[in-house]
């Protein structure tokens, strides 16, 4: 391929008029862009990081002496549950975020991401958690029971106001972790330019992939937690409450579940930005299978870890040592990337400028960290250093150097491509040696801290522990840090005004984000990236012989104006090219959609249950606007002339299209969310001594049992509809459509009238509890279906039978989601119903 | 490759042109290599663990056949059926791999080539982290 690309007056003033930027007030709300909202997630997420080093540098300050009367054991609580709550979901998470939505579309040659809208919600839902975590200060009722929030503690009974700010708050940045899971994985599966293989994808591109799916499952197990915990305060359920039949270790198999993942969520993308640093300045990358290996490894085991940060619960000592087992093995997945790492490195004599110490000095501090947890992922000598400062030592290493390292070698490397202007090489080598140094002094002593039997999370220490001199140079130690991280932030602002050019490839990187000019325009690319080989601006080639298809498609998307936003799909395995997918332009329902929602969240705080109601419809009524097809939009793309010239289709169905994509994301997010819910109801019923609990009698099997039966007759009435629809039989799809939503309806007012009618309250026990959840759950799953299947009845009515358009989309999304529908209903019942009668 | 499938892909066409079959290797085969021991160990952790909890705490504990508890029992049933799962993993990538390399030699950013070794080497990790988690019970024949 060209290696940098050359501007065309004409093209450039054409797909600029399309790709616009909105700016101004209120415009500026509209934006969809990948990149301003990358900029704004990273700038955001930034300064949350500063605001908890501030934090930190309290903390440091009150630990300076022992018996130190700076700051109340209070006030000392608070500071440590909003610095751990801050980096770990203000911070790491939403900055990885907004690196990879910046980069990701450009490292693989898109003009945006999969979803744009989704991807200002995901903003709008982040900055207003952010606001709703630190509104805290302002009303003096800041969350304090740590970034965990340990049941009981993190009950009504021990804990105030402050923690449903933490809830609510973290509700919404929760949120914004899953659509940015959804928007990441449907991107990199279907907007690589043409040519980008699997086997040629970059590391950040799979490391971004994997972490998507993990994100889906993560953090949707956190929201249910979360809401469990909310409703346990709000609504006096009982879910984590022990005096009534609840379990408060509930929460921390859920927490757990969530935060072990959550470590590699924000590690694998480190890896992904060290493998691009260690490619382009080794000119090589060795052991690409191992590392992309690694990826998926850590992927699915980082799942099965969540047990070896309880160990000290008394859990059964089998159990535990099975996740020891799992946990020892995960590192050989870490140390063989560090191992690929090292032999690329190798001989290779790399320029040590900022990225590249910033990259070793992670492999440093991150295989210290990776030692440490080996250690504490066996269980005798977890006990000893549980809850010490050993462990904070090992959590610091592992996510400081894990994560921040990396993010700073990655921000060294990618800003000029983002501003177009270099950072200052000697302050980039201050500023690393400042952070290297500041964080060995703060926390390598930290581990002996721990050993020596100082106690993690209290506001002081005795005099007689002999360990001020190990607290003075930590605090000494986390100055040094911060003003390592002061003289990045001073040369970045710097570097705005009088940094050298970058030009468009600084560092003759190997990937396509190198072949636009910096900061990258609007759109992307003006021309058409094909890819033919791991290390595209290395290995150009002639163009061999097979691929003019490819090149006239790609010419015609990515390089010619076309009257509407859109960019390439393309298949997920091969990257040839499959359609052209319209994507849209500025838009404020995002922004309607996340206000909606934090007002409904903020109100439930104020106990204004009447204007939460309202922020909720205002939320629903939102998506209903964005979700409803726009005719105007379907006749544009029917009638244009774009996808014909290319041979490529514009109006895509089944795997092809980004939509069903979406879909499928949907039913997993439901999917895991009935999952975490069951467990709750398994994991409660296996330590209650009845079932049900206190006086409850055995649940009804008739009526819910006809209702679930109607249920899947739908599934088989919707079956015949969608075949009727393939065969064109208008009449057949009317009767099959009418069927199945007749059959919805009816379980959806009998379900109400059965919750109505349920003889006990839902604060009886922690079996109430779950079976209100349970079955308002499920309620809820089918009255959405109820109202998509009007929708597309409606749709059906009008539009007749358009068997290879959107119709036929519109059925196959609204079969997937009925069809999961019932298999849901189906399970609750069993579990709800059925099983107390067996066992 | 056959015939067809070559001159398709020669051409460059849209990808649903291309047959979801390479010679003897079908995607589906390429898919269950990279994924079916990640599956099986999936399947292992969950099946042990609830085992383990639920087992542990019901009369599963005291039910003992040749010495050995219900529970490890359990627990070692669960383990070699996963394992039986995670070698037919092995197996299908590893032929996955051999087919395709005779095919199309040492092409390793080819994607059905590259899907086939990153599902061997997937599949040979899954497995041993599979054999590591059944350690323990060894360790516990006689109690939780």
């Amino acid at each position: 391929m060209d290696q940098i690309e050359q501007r065309d007056p004409e093209l450039h003033a054409a797909l600029e008029k399309t790709w616009y930027s909105p700016t101004g007030f209120p415009e500026w709300f509209s934006e969809v862009n990948n990149r301003p909202l990358g900029v704004r997630f990273m700038v955001t997420a930034f300064a949350f990081f500063l605001i908890s080093g501030a934090l930190t540098i309290l903390m440091r300050i009150q630990l300076i002496v022992p018996n130190n009367e700076f700051m109340s054991p209070q006030t000392f609580n608070q500071l440590f549950t909003m610095h751990g709550s801050t980096m770990m979901y203000l911070f790491a998470v939403p900055f990885l975020e907004g690196l990879a939505l910046y980069m990701l579309p450009q490292m693989i040659g898109s003009r945006d991401v999969a979803y744009p809208r989704l991807t200002a919600l995901g903003y709008w839902c982040y900055l207003f958690g952010g606001m709703v975590f630190y509104a805290s200060f302002l009303v003096g009722e800041v969350p304090d029971a740590g970034w965990f929030a340990y049941t009981p503690l993190s009950g009504r009974d021990y804990s105030g106001l402050g923690l449903d700010f933490w809830a609510l708050g973290l509700a919404l940045v929760e949120i914004a972790g899953i659509v940015a899971g959804v928007e990441i994985l449907v991107t990199v599966l279907k907007f690589r330019c043409p040519g980008m293989t699997l086997g040629r994808m970059p590391p950040f591109a799979w490391a971004m992939l994997v972490v998507g799916v993990m994100s889906l499952f993560a953090f949707t197990t956190l929201l249910v937690a979360t809401l469990l915990l909310e409703l346990d305060r709000a609504a006096g359920t009982h879910f984590y409450n022990p005096n009534r039949g609840g379990s408060s270790l509930l929460w921390q198999h859920l927490f757990w579940f969530f935060g072990h993942p959550e470590v590699y969520i924000v590690f694998l993308p480190a890896t992904g930005v060290v493998s691009a640093i260690v490619t382009t300045f080794s000119r090589r990358l060795l052991g690409y299978l191992l590392i992309v290996m690694g990826m998926i490894v850590m992927g699915f085991v980082s799942f099965g870890l969540w047990v070896h940060h309880m160990y000290a619960t008394g859990l059964p000592e089998l159990s535990m040592h099975f996740f020891a087992a799992a946990s020892l093995m995960v590192a050989i997945a870490s140390a063989v990337q560090i191992f690929a790492w090292i032999a690329t490195l190798w001989g290779r004599k790399p320029p040590m400028n900022a990225p590249m110490l910033y990259t070793i000095g992670f492999v440093v501090i991150f295989v210290l960290g990776g030692m440490t947890g080996v250690m504490v992922a066996v269980v005798p000598f977890d006990w000893q250093v549980h809850d010490t400062y050993f462990i904070v030592a090992h959590l610091h290493y592992v996510l400081i150097g894990g994560v921040v390292f990396p993010v700073m070698a990655g921000l060294y490397y990618w800003l000029p491509k983002m501003t177009g202007r270099m950072l200052n090489p000697t302050l980039g080598h201050l500023s690393f040696w400042l952070t290297f140094v500041g964080f060995n002094m703060t926390f390598f002593l930290m581990h002996v801290m721990g050993l020596l039997g100082m106690p993690r999370r209290v506001y002081t220490y005795p005099a007689e522990l002999e360990l001020e001199f190990h607290n003075q140079l930590a605090t000494v130690g986390t100055f040094v840090l911060a003003a390592g991280f002061l003289v990045f932030v001073w040369d970045f602002f710097r570097s705005l005004r009088h940094g050298e050019l970058a030009g468009p490839d600084p560092w003759g990187g190997d990937t396509v984000e190198w072949t636009t000019e910096s900061p990258p325009p609007t759109y992307g690319f003006y021309g058409s990236p094909i890819v033919r080989s791991r290390h595209p601006l290395w290995h150009s080639g002639p163009v061999p012989g097979g691929e003019e298809f490819a090149e006239l498609a790609a010419a015609e998307v990515l390089g010619g104006p076309i009257p509407f936003r859109a960019t390439m799909a393309t298949d997920i395995i091969t990257g040839k090219p499959q359609s052209i997918q319209y994507l849209p332009g500025p838009s404020y329902v995002s922004l309607y959609v996340a206000g909606g929602i934090v007002l409904s969240l903020v109100a439930i705080l104020m106990q204004l249950y009447l204007v939460s109601i309202a922020g909720l419809v205002v939320a629903v009524g939102g998506l209903f606007y964005w979700l409803y097809p726009r005719q105007e939009v379907i006749e544009m793309l029917r009638n244009s002339e774009v996808g014909r010239r290319a041979g490529l289709p514009i109006i895509t169905t089944g795997t092809r299209s980004t939509a069903w994509w979406g879909a499928v994301c949907l039913l997993i997010i439901l999917g895991t969310s009935l999952a975490a819910m069951l467990y709750a109801y398994f994991y409660i019923q296996l330590y209650s001594e009845q079932w049900p609990q206190g006086n409850i009698p055995l649940p009804d099997l008739a009526i819910p049992g006809v209702i679930c039966a109607l249920l899947v007759l739908s599934s088989a009435t919707f079956c015949w509809a969608n075949r009727s629809f393939r065969l064109g039989k208008p009449m057949a799809i009317q009767a099959g459509l009418t069927t199945t939503l007749l059959f919805g309806t009816i379980f959806t007012i009998v379900q109400t009238y059965l919750i109505a009618q349920i003889p006990f309250s839902h604060q009886e026990n922690a079996y109430a509890s779950l079976f209100y959840l349970l079955s308002g759950y499920i309620w809820l799953q089918v009255l959405v279906g109820v109202v998509l299947l009007a929708v597309a009845q409606i749709r059906i009515w009008k539009e007749h039978c358009d068997r290879e358009g959107f119709m036929k989309l519109h059925m196959q999304v609204t079969g997937l989601y009925w069809h999961f529908s019932v298999v849901a209903g189906v399970i609750v019942y069993a579990a709800l119903h059925l099983l107390p009668h067996v066992i | 490759m056959n015939e067809q499938t070559e001159s398709n892909a020669l051409a460059g066409a849209p990808a649903d042109a291309v047959s979801d079959t390479t010679g003897e290797v079908s995607r589906l085969q390429l898919w269950c290599g990279l994924y079916g021991g990640a599956i099986a160990w999936t399947l292992h952790l969950l099946a042990a663990y609830a085992i383990a909890e639920f087992g542990c705490v019901s009369s599963f504990r005291d039910a003992r056949f040749l010495g050995i508890t219900g529970v490890a029992w359990g627990i070692l049933a669960v383990t070699a059926l996963t394992l039986i799962l995670g070698a037919g993993s092995l197996w299908i990538s590893r032929r996955s791999q051999r087919l395709l390399l005779a095919e199309f030699g040492e092409k390793e950013d080819d994607p059905e080539v590259f899907l086939a070794h990153i599902g061997w080497i997937c599949s040979v990790v899954f497995f041993g982290i599979i054999l590591a988690q059944a350690v323990p019970v060894l360790y516990y024949m006689r109690s939780c």
